[in-house]
């Protein structure tokens, strides 16, 4: 599926030092009391927060995917495909206590431009915890064009795998720090659902989805990304940058893989934060067959989202230097080898830091869960 | 609305064998129509389905949930302008339809459907005619809501009203037809200017005023943005996996029983894994179909409590105490 351009130019992004950080894995298997010491070590293992987000406006993107009135048999959202939102609040609780200044909390919902707390309250959730959890706390919907006046465009280093560039919703753009917290859990399309696969969802549908205007951006949401993001049956709206390799296959596992690798380039995440107390096997939601609930009982942050991954990628028993056709990465090719390629990070285990728990302790092979 | 009803069969000539109670009048033959001459039989009445596109598949709404052909609100609007004459549904069984569907559905909104007597579902129909029966003092119980819908329903306000009646249902907004009274918040479903003066006194005591920001031109934009409006605070119920299902939800006036209808508008195909959560805390619930009832285990949650259900067939009743 890889071009001889694309493999030159992957193979000499690759000889770049990708960068490095540590990454803290620690042992959870409740949202309960223990929730709050458990995060603490985390973080502290990593260098503490208030390096990262004293006096700053930190942006966190949740992880909500598919509809709120959709679970997984009867549990709840945030015991399979969302993340709990005791974990957003206590990562709300710590980042306040660390200084942070202001704190917005991002995601995408399906199909709506309804505030991000009535889709929250849809799925049972009460969005005042999260808002009294920490001193300045917002919610915006990123899915179009929101608060902001206009789009902003977010320029691949290093050229990019599917577009040169990406127009985000504001929130992107107006905050010091990107924080990324994701389900640990497997993905349909993209192999595994970690820190940099949730970032898919910072692409607004009114842009990038199948209901998208086709010369300037709709004005709501509709759908899902499949068409143009997915299968490439369509171009995103005119007024975005276009595809670079209009030519190159239509197929998911070859596209979604690179346009996380492009948007994690684009827009970096300066802190990673996985949570897999409890979680889902088999795929990102319910509306995959065969998918099932799961306890991998584990949480794992760093500051280097490819690093990240590659140490969840391995909790989760796969191999995070496993090439296209070996698991969890069968259908598609590697998102991690990919934004490698863009010197987003490093993904060989042999040279991270792993803080707090180590991999083979903690190990949870979710194909067997 | 009155506790005894018209429970009409279809008069073809040859009545069917053995017992018909609770059946108490024919429809259509001329015997026993006087039973039937002071009810309302709305013209408009759908065979409750899904909607299904040319493809054989479920049509669906911009949300994903599928669209469904149903009675519901036009049963009770019709209660609603006039609350003296019972109302009963004739629409004649649809192929591949359910008829059980047609029966549980116009019952569980305190209408009766002419019965039409076929073999097949003969014993169906019979046993859900003597639960609804059973339970006829639900027929006296009011809808759990928060949301007075306010409009003349007649003339060029009815096309809105029909649809906001019909969407607020499906979003599971509990709502109630005319003045607000107790309610927190009133939506004024017309393209005629509001009669805010005729409320004052009720928004000054509080009463959340909704009239759409985005107009009635788009009915579904439109009870979107009232969802909005109320917030989703102000619901009283919440369902999952729970596609073709709607929720008649009542509650004795002033007292300690409600109970959550659920309607499953995919006839004989049962809906799994679905769970309820309603904002109320009841002490007990317990899961009544034509039967068997089985206690449910609740559980605390959001200031209300959530169910988990078993798989549902076309209709189950939640029974709520405390």
């Amino acid at each position: 599926m890889i071009t001889r351009r694309e493999l030159l130019a992957g193979t000499a992004m690759a000889a770049m030092a990708a960068p490095i950080a540590p990454v803290a894995i620690q042992r959870c298997r409740t949202y309960g009391a223990g929730l709050e010491p458990t995060m603490r070590r985390l973080f502290d293992a990593i260098g503490g927060l208030g390096r990262i987000v004293n006096n700053k406006t930190v942006a966190i993107k949740v992880n909500l995917t598919g509809r709120p009135s959709q679970r997984l048999g009867h549990s709840p959202a945030e015991l399979a495909h969302w993340t709990h939102p005791r974990v957003i609040g206590m990562t709300l609780h710590l980042m306040n206590e660390a200084g942070a200044k202001r704190i917005r909390i991002l995601e995408s919902p399906w199909s709506t431009t309804d505030p991000l707390e009535e889709y929250m309250m849809e799925a049972n959730w009460d969005p005042s915890m999260l808002l009294n959890a920490a001193k300045l706390v917002e919610f915006e919907n990123t899915n179009y064009l929101g608060n902001g006046k206009q789009y902003s465009r977010f320029k691949v280093p290093n050229g990019g795998h599917m577009f040169p560039a990406y127009d985000l919703n504001h929130s992107y753009a107006d905050c010091d720090v990107f924080v990324s917290i994701a389900k640990m859990k497997e993905h349909a399309t993209a192999g595994v659902t970690l820190s940099m696969k949730n970032c898919f969802g910072i692409t607004p549908c009114t842009i990038y989805g199948d209901g998208a205007g086709e010369k300037e951006p709709s004005l709501a949401p509709s759908g899902g990304r499949g068409s143009v993001i997915h299968s490439g049956s369509r171009k995103p709206s005119l007024s975005a940058p276009q595809e670079l390799h209009p030519d190159s296959p239509r197929h998911g596992g070859y596209r979604v893989p690179r346009v996380v690798a492009d948007l994690c380039a684009a827009r970096p995440i300066d802190l990673a934060i996985i949570e897999g107390v409890e979680s889902m096997a088999g795929g990102e939601g319910p509306w995959i067959r065969g998918t099932r609930r799961c306890s991998p009982g584990v949480i794992i942050a760093g500051t280097n989202a490819v690093c990240t991954d590659a140490v969840a990628t391995a909790v989760l028993g796969f191999d995070p230097m496993a090439k296209r056709g070996m698991a969890p990465f069968e259908n598609c090719d590697n998102t991690l080898e990919l934004a490698e390629q863009l010197g987003v990070g490093s993904r060989d285990l042999s040279k991270i830091e792993v803080a707090g728990a180590q991999i083979a302790d903690i190990r949870y092979d979710i194909r067997k869960a | 609305m009155p506790p005894s009803i018209p429970l009409p069969l279809r008069w073809t000539g040859k009545l069917p064998a053995g017992e018909l109670a609770p059946l108490n009048c024919l429809f259509g033959g001329g015997e026993g129509m006087s039973a039937l001459q002071g009810a309302q039989i709305p013209k408009r009445a759908l065979w409750p389905s899904v909607r299904m596109g040319r493809g054989g598949n479920a049509e669906s709404g911009p949300t994903g949930a599928p669209w469904i052909n149903a009675n519901g609100w036009l049963i009770r609007l019709a209660q609603y302008l006039d609350a003296s004459k019972p109302v009963v549904l004739d629409t004649k069984p649809a192929a591949g339809g359910s008829a059980l569907l047609a029966l549980v559905e116009a019952m569980a909104y305190g209408a009766s459907w002419v019965v039409t007597h076929s073999p097949e579902t003969w014993q169906g129909v019979l046993a859900a005619l003597r639960f609804f029966e059973a339970h006829a003092e639900w027929r006296t119980w009011e809808p759990v809501a928060e949301l007075a819908v306010i409009g003349s329903f007649t003339g060029e306000d009815a096309l809105i009203g029909e649809e906001a009646l019909n969407l607020l249902a499906r979003r599971q907004v509990g709502y109630r037809i005319g003045e607000p009274g107790d309610l927190r918040a009133a939506v004024w479903a017309s393209k005629r200017p509001a009669p805010r003066e005729k409320y004052s006194a009720w928004i000054r005591g509080g009463g959340k005023w909704i009239e759409p920001a985005v107009g009635w031109g788009d009915v579904y934009a439109a009870v979107s943005a009232v969802h909005l409006a109320l917030t989703r605070k102000r619901d009283v119920m919440r369902l999952w996996n729970a596609g073709s299902i709607n929720c008649h939800y009542l509650a004795e006036k002033g007292g300690r029983r409600g109970v959550a209808q659920l309607i499953n508008y995919a006839g004989n195909r049962s809906s799994d894994d679905t769970s309820i959560w309603l904002a109320r805390p009841w002490k007990s619930a317990v899961l009544s179909t034509f039967e068997k009832q089985t206690a449910l285990k609740t559980r605390a949650s959001n200031g209300g409590i959530e169910i988990a259900l078993p798989p549902l067939g076309v209709y189950a009743a939640i029974e709520l105490e405390g």
